[in-house]
């Protein structure tokens, strides 16, 4: 039998969007912002701790994804690719942001504040909010790595690639910010 | 503190890697005699544990505004202009789509009326013999026909909603063109009717349906009038 043609998906049209976008079409481009800026947004508030912040980096990463979209293949899926982009964006910026400061945020004096002493079970069933305030106070390495990790599901070996540090390292922020994060709701 | 031949910080480092699956079936048993000793590092486990399940509920974020306007106002201006892109993208692609389709529903209702009306003088002539239907047939019967059908639907939903991306004049001729297919089908699929077992004639009407969705697929995929 003559194979009968298979219906065009709507995620197939995504990519078709990203196609479009990279021939120039703003419209297609936008339709792209619209499916993705929430988690895009959401990624670059829970790296940088700050909203205001956030919300100036997420327009970086579709700029810059505008810029870069002849680069886009098609072989992985659009939300992937963006989704990585914004992660270097972040990246970046927080390289920028060290080198104009020229200061270490990540002293090692916040692991000692923990507290041993005390040990009572978290609130979790209305931890949303206090969870999100508790990620942003979490000093940058250790957050970066926690949100890389624990919400975005990237390895340890991809994170570690990224930071340019140790998978050793790596998990040492994990554990430290997860510690950080249960001491800070305990209170 | 430690119970059963690991510090309390070591335990409650294992117990935070064992979350990620990674722990080795001795760091295991070492962390799990320290936890049956220890209930301040049970309690840290079990917290870290529902801090991971409390992590994996958190829900999207949105910014506070619409920040498209910021991001469109900074992007650079394409190197050819759109109204250029238009013309030498689009317009002719349409018009080649155009011509295809009618001179493939001008071949498509000549070769209907010659296989109609042989089909016609074949029906009062003798069978010898069942005639073997192959398998372009059976994708002119009512489930090859559906599968069409639901394929066109969904483009069609597409296209519709596109229709405010696209100009006036390739939406004109895009509606021009599915009704000339639509009559071609309905031409085949007639004929079709009056020969079931016409091997052409179901071919013709796979070229048809194959031709619409050409088309649409086309029109899904066309740049937006900017």
């Amino acid at each position: 039998m003559q194979a009968l043609p298979q219906p065009v998906t709507l995620d197939q049209l995504r990519v078709d969007d990203a196609v479009l976008a990279a021939r120039g079409d703003r419209r297609a481009f936008e339709r792209l912002y619209r499916d993705h800026v929430a988690r895009i947004f959401t990624l670059c508030v829970r790296m940088v701790g700050e909203r205001a912040r956030a919300e100036e980096l997420t327009q970086d990463v579709f700029v810059r994804a505008w810029e870069k979209l002849e680069q886009f293949r098609g072989n992985a899926a659009f939300g992937t690719w963006l989704h990585r982009l914004a992660v270097n964006v972040v990246l970046n910026d927080r390289q920028s942001e060290k080198r104009r400061r020229d200061r270490h945020d990540d002293g090692v004096g916040d692991m000692d504040a923990l507290s041993h002493g005390e040990v009572r079970p978290l609130a979790l069933p209305e931890l949303g909010i206090d969870l999100e305030a508790a990620i942003a106070a979490l000093p940058p390495g250790a957050r970066q790595v926690f949100v890389l990790h624990d919400i975005e599901g990237y390895t340890h070996e991809e994170i570690a690639a990224m930071l340019g540090v140790g998978s050793g390292g790596c998990k040492a922020q994990l554990h430290r910010a997860r510690m950080l994060l249960r001491a800070a709701l305990n209170r | 503190m430690t119970h059963s031949m690991i510090a309390c910080e070591e335990a409650q480092r294992l117990a935070s890697e064992r979350l990620d699956g990674a722990l080795a079936a001795a760091q295991a048993a070492l962390l799990d005699a320290h936890l049956a000793a220890c209930a301040d590092c049970r309690a840290v486990a079990t917290d870290l544990a529902r801090l991971r399940t409390a992590t994996a509920r958190l829900p999207a974020l949105t910014p506070s505004r619409d920040l498209w306007d910021g991001i469109a106002a900074r992007l650079a201006t394409p190197v050819v202009p759109l109204r250029a892109t238009r013309a030498t993208r689009m317009r002719p692609s349409v018009r080649r789509l155009a011509a295809a389709a009618v001179i493939m529903v001008a071949a498509t209702a000549g070769g209907t009326w010659m296989i109609a009306t042989r089909s016609a003088n074949r029906m009062s002539q003798p069978v010898a013999g069942p005639r073997l239907r192959p398998q372009l047939v059976a994708v002119a019967d009512q489930k090859g026909i559906a599968a069409y059908e639901d394929a066109i639907a969904h483009l069609r939903d597409i296209v519709a909603r596109r229709r405010g991306d696209l100009d006036a004049k390739t939406i004109a001729v895009l509606d021009t063109n599915l009704k000339v297919i639509d009559h071609a089908i309905a031409e085949c699929a007639a004929a079709l009717a009056a020969d079931p077992a016409s091997t052409v004639l179901a071919e013709q009407l796979n070229r048809v349906y194959d031709a619409k969705l050409a088309l649409l697929r086309s029109a899904a995929l066309l740049p937006s009038h900017t």
